[in-house]
């Protein structure tokens, strides 16, 4: 729903994303709908004219993300709408699909098309598609510079009196050419180029003209790439069957004569002097090498890894202590118990537990975005495809599963980059099974107060267990779901080194849809959960021991028919390893009661923590600061007198894989809709079920 | 998966490196009009999928097959009918080739280059030797 003056396809992934953008259109308003191939720079130009008021959410009833930025420019409200990348108009994945409804759904906006100079006879050849669309635009020529460095000369002249749109050079400097580009649209024409299509190919077209929008709609309709123009189909149908006859191929013919027409235009506007190769393939011979290629893929993905928990892990540190001295505060004031319960347990919680995704997801949205925009994450995509498409994903999902590691929230968000909505999905429901760094201290907790032998085992087993259930997943769903695979033929960009205003900019947009979408649900959980605690009964018990009581019998078979430890998984669904002070607060009978810090102290903690965390991000560059988690000898003692050792691996078994948390399933609703959220909660539940079961039942 | 072509490497070993440009120089009429190739077409000519192409290859596109919707990505990346194309690559692992197509350095998997017909000058770049191709019918080789 990035699209502001947009209101259509209400479906459920629309609605899902509602919260995430909302410009009011406001009388003296136009857009600018930024047209282009991928990688050509649109985002730049966006952020170059209108950065600071960037925001990104997805296209309505879609999970494509769109980028968009409202500005006043000369005393007009102008919204500019970026794109995602395409080829051509007729869209051959599912992002680029979004192009043509979104430009049909704003007939009275500015078509910018950006041209990339140094592919300039391939992007014309969406400039002529373009133009034939009969609609007002303006050509913007970026990477004029590094087309001149390759030998590549333009004459924007030439090229606007052959086209006749207004055609401008962007110059690197980005700030000037957004001025050229806005005296551009002030000249703004439509005007269909005139191509040399063959004679039937005209005369078929004019025939199925009064049927369409468009001259491309007529062609398109020909050569069948567009079919939703229920009265033209049949028109089409018969014209087809008789360029059929004369043994003309539409399809072929139209982009025969669009190319031909693009090289002819793109030659006549090239000084060409010594053309030189581009330096990046001189990199590339390294970076894909076939032995070093994949070390360096490997080093890379560690080193993103590291960068993205170690930097946030000391801000994640530094909201938790906010949480706290706020909970002292609240502590602190004279307020009725309920009141402040709340506010400590539910609220600062809640918001607590929002916040701390922050860091986390804002650092890893800074990589992606300059992984994207650099133009190295099409070399991974080609370094690991080999290997991710024996588990039936493409090379790209390789990044979201080594950073479901650590956590799942971050991996779900970074399956954006994958083309295919069908891929993306598929990656998506498979994250969860991997183990995210929250379960790791319950693992480590029972592993050692079960098997304390094995310990490293049986964490090390539990590990693959998730990745293996995992690839089983994508597997299964490739099988079941059947959505289009995305294609492997995709282009190695030019390396670039992205504008540091655009990547943190982007970071901080999408950060900011996550925690729109995400905040409310996770906030309600949170509520849910308090009041369950909250709530005694009649009979002196809590809700929570209530219900808990009355699962337990469910997971009988399992092995787990204690009450304490079924509780322990409801609490776990707000983040897995709060598990473990559900039991400490259950078994033991207190949970880790610290001193509320009064007013002055809190206050005097907060600074110092704040210098900490900008400390510890510095040393986290060069290595992992911290220690491992202290086992609590009275609770593991009183754990071993309640389930047996089989029922201890059903138990980390079922943690492993049952519901996702709150966070991740916000994320897949923010993604996919509320409809995949709940078939996730759904499936990792039956087969946490099923697979406890299993190990319970098997066990010695 | 032809078994023949699962492993780069082995096929690499087999390929000789016999076949100089030298030798494959023939009469210039025949192959073209025995081929119905374009008359750009060097005098002798392998048509084979583009998936058979080894690194360092070059090659003509002759034609495309497969999903309609791959059809019109390959074309829009510059692998149209006619026009040249250099693997500057293959990723390990039967992993995507690295191709440049006009002024277009892309990617493209083995799975999908496959549906690329392509006419190769010099037998010598493929991953096979044409004397053991596995399919007889996926070579049209000029008789002389």
């Amino acid at each position: 729903m990035s699209c502001p003056r947009c209101d259509g396809g209400g479906t459920s992934e629309g609605a899902a994303n509602r919260a995430s953008v909302g410009v009011e259109p406001t009388d003296a308003a136009t857009t600018w709908c930024l047209v282009g191939t991928p990688n050509v720079g649109k985002s730049s130009l966006i952020n170059a004219i209108a950065g600071s008021q960037l925001q990104v959410g997805n296209w309505s009833g879609t999970t494509v993300e769109v980028a968009s930025a409202t500005t006043r420019i000369r005393g007009t409200r102008v919204t500019l709408v970026d794109l995602p990348g395409a080829y051509a108009l007729a869209g051959t994945s599912s992002e680029e699909d979004v192009v043509l409804p979104a430009l049909m759904a704003h007939p009275e906006a500015l078509i910018v098309n950006v041209v990339d100079a140094t592919h300039l006879a391939r992007d014309l050849t969406l400039t002529l598609e373009l133009t034939e669309l009969g609609r007002p635009m303006v050509v913007a020529l970026n990477l004029v510079e590094q087309a001149a460095e390759r030998g590549v000369g333009l004459e924007p002249a030439v090229l606007e009196a052959a086209l006749g749109v207004p055609v401008v050079a962007l110059p690197d400097h980005r700030r000037h050419g957004a001025g050229r580009l806005v005296d551009a649209s002030e000249r703004a024409r439509a005007t269909p180029a005139t191509i040399p299509y063959p004679e039937a190919i005209r005369d078929a077209a004019a025939r199925l003209a009064p049927y369409v929008a468009s001259r491309w709609h007529a062609l398109a309709t020909l050569s069948a790439e567009v079919t939703d123009a229920p009265a033209a189909r049949a028109v089409a149908a018969t014209e087809r069957a008789t360029l059929d006859a004369a043994g003309i191929d539409p399809f072929l013919a139209i982009a025969e004569a669009r190319h031909r027409a693009a090289v002819e235009l793109a030659g006549g506007a090239t000084l060409e002097r010594a053309r030189r190769a581009d330096p990046s393939e001189r990199v590339d011979r390294w970076l894909l090498h076939p032995v070093l290629g994949p070390l360096a893929l490997v080093a890379g993905l560690a080193l993103t890894f590291h960068l993205t928990f170690a930097v946030s892990t000391p801000w994640i540190d530094f909201f938790g202590l906010v949480q706290e001295v706020a909970a002292g505060w609240v502590a602190a004031m004279t307020l009725p118990p309920l009141i402040a319960s709340f506010l400590s347990g539910a609220l600062i919680e809640g918001v607590g537990t929002v916040v701390s995704f922050v860091p986390v997801l804002f650092v890893l949205f800074v990589l992606l975005g300059f992984l994207e925009n650099a133009g190295i994450l099409a070399r991974v995509a080609y370094l690991a495809d080999g290997l991710m498409r024996a588990i039936g994903l493409p090379g790209r999902a390789v990044l979201p599963m080594v950073l479901s590691i650590g956590c799942t929230v971050p991996a779900i968000q970074a399956t954006r980059m994958l083309e295919e909505r069908g891929d993306r999905l598929r990656v998506a429901l498979a994250l969860p099974s991997i183990s995210c760094s929250a379960r790791l201290p319950v693992f480590v907790l029972m592993a050692a107060a079960f098997v304390p032998a094995y310990a490293a085992v049986v964490v090390t087993g539990l590990y693959v267990l998730g990745f293996a259930v995992a690839i089983a997943s994508a597997l299964l769903f490739r099988r079941v779901l059947r959505t289009p695979e995305g294609s492997g033929a995709m282009e190695l960009p030019s390396y670039r080194w992205p504008p540091a205003s655009l990547v943190l900019r982007l970071a901080w947009a999408r950060t900011r849809a996550f925690l729109q979408s995400a905040g409310g649900p996770i906030l309600l959980v949170v509520s849910v959960i308090w009041l369950l605690l909250e709530v005694t009964l009649p009979n002196g018990t809590s809700l929570f021991e209530a219900v808990a009581r009355t699962l337990a019998p469910l997971f009988a078979p399992l092995g787990l028919g204690d009450w304490r430890i079924v509780g322990a998984l409801i609490p776990a669904a707000v983040a897995k390893e709060v598990a473990i002070g559900s039991m400490a607060l259950t078994f033991v009978g207190s949970g880790e009661a610290t001193a509320p810090l009064g007013f002055l102290a809190g206050l005097g903690a907060l600074g110092v923590g704040l210098l900490e965390a900008a400390r510890d991000t510095l040393t986290s560059l060069w290595g992992f600061g911290g220690g491992g988690d202290e086992v609590d000898s009275v609770l593991t003692a009183r754990l071993s007198g309640s389930l047996t050792t089989a029922g201890a691996m059903a138990f980390m078994v079922f943690l492993l894989l049952y519901v996702p948390c709150i966070a991740t399933l916000a994320a897949l609703r923010n993604a996919f809709g509320a409809r995949w959220m709940a078939f996730s909660i759904v499936y990792q539940t039956t087969i946490a079920y099923l697979l406890a079961w299993g190990v319970y039942a098997l066990w010695p | 998966m032809k078994p023949d072509l699962a492993t780069g490497d082995s096929a690499h070993a087999t390929a000789p490196a016999t076949t100089p440009a030298t030798t494959i120089a023939m009469p210039a009429a025949s192959a073209a009009v025995q081929t119905g190739t374009p008359p750009a077409c060097a005098p002798c000519c392998v048509v084979c999928p583009l998936s058979e192409l080894g690194r360092g290859g070059c090659a003509r596109v002759v034609s495309l097959a497969g999903a309609p919707r791959l059809q019109r990505r390959l074309m829009a990346l510059g692998l149209r009918p006619s026009a040249e194309l250099a693997v500057l690559g293959r990723a390990p692992g039967n992993g995507p080739l690295e191709l440049r197509a006009g002024t277009v350095h892309l990617m493209l998997r083995a799975c999908e280059a496959r549906d690329v017909m392509v006419e190769v000058d010099d037998p010598s770049t493929l991953r096979m030797p044409v004397r053991q191709a596995p399919a007889e019918d996926a070579y049209v080789l000029p008789t002389v």
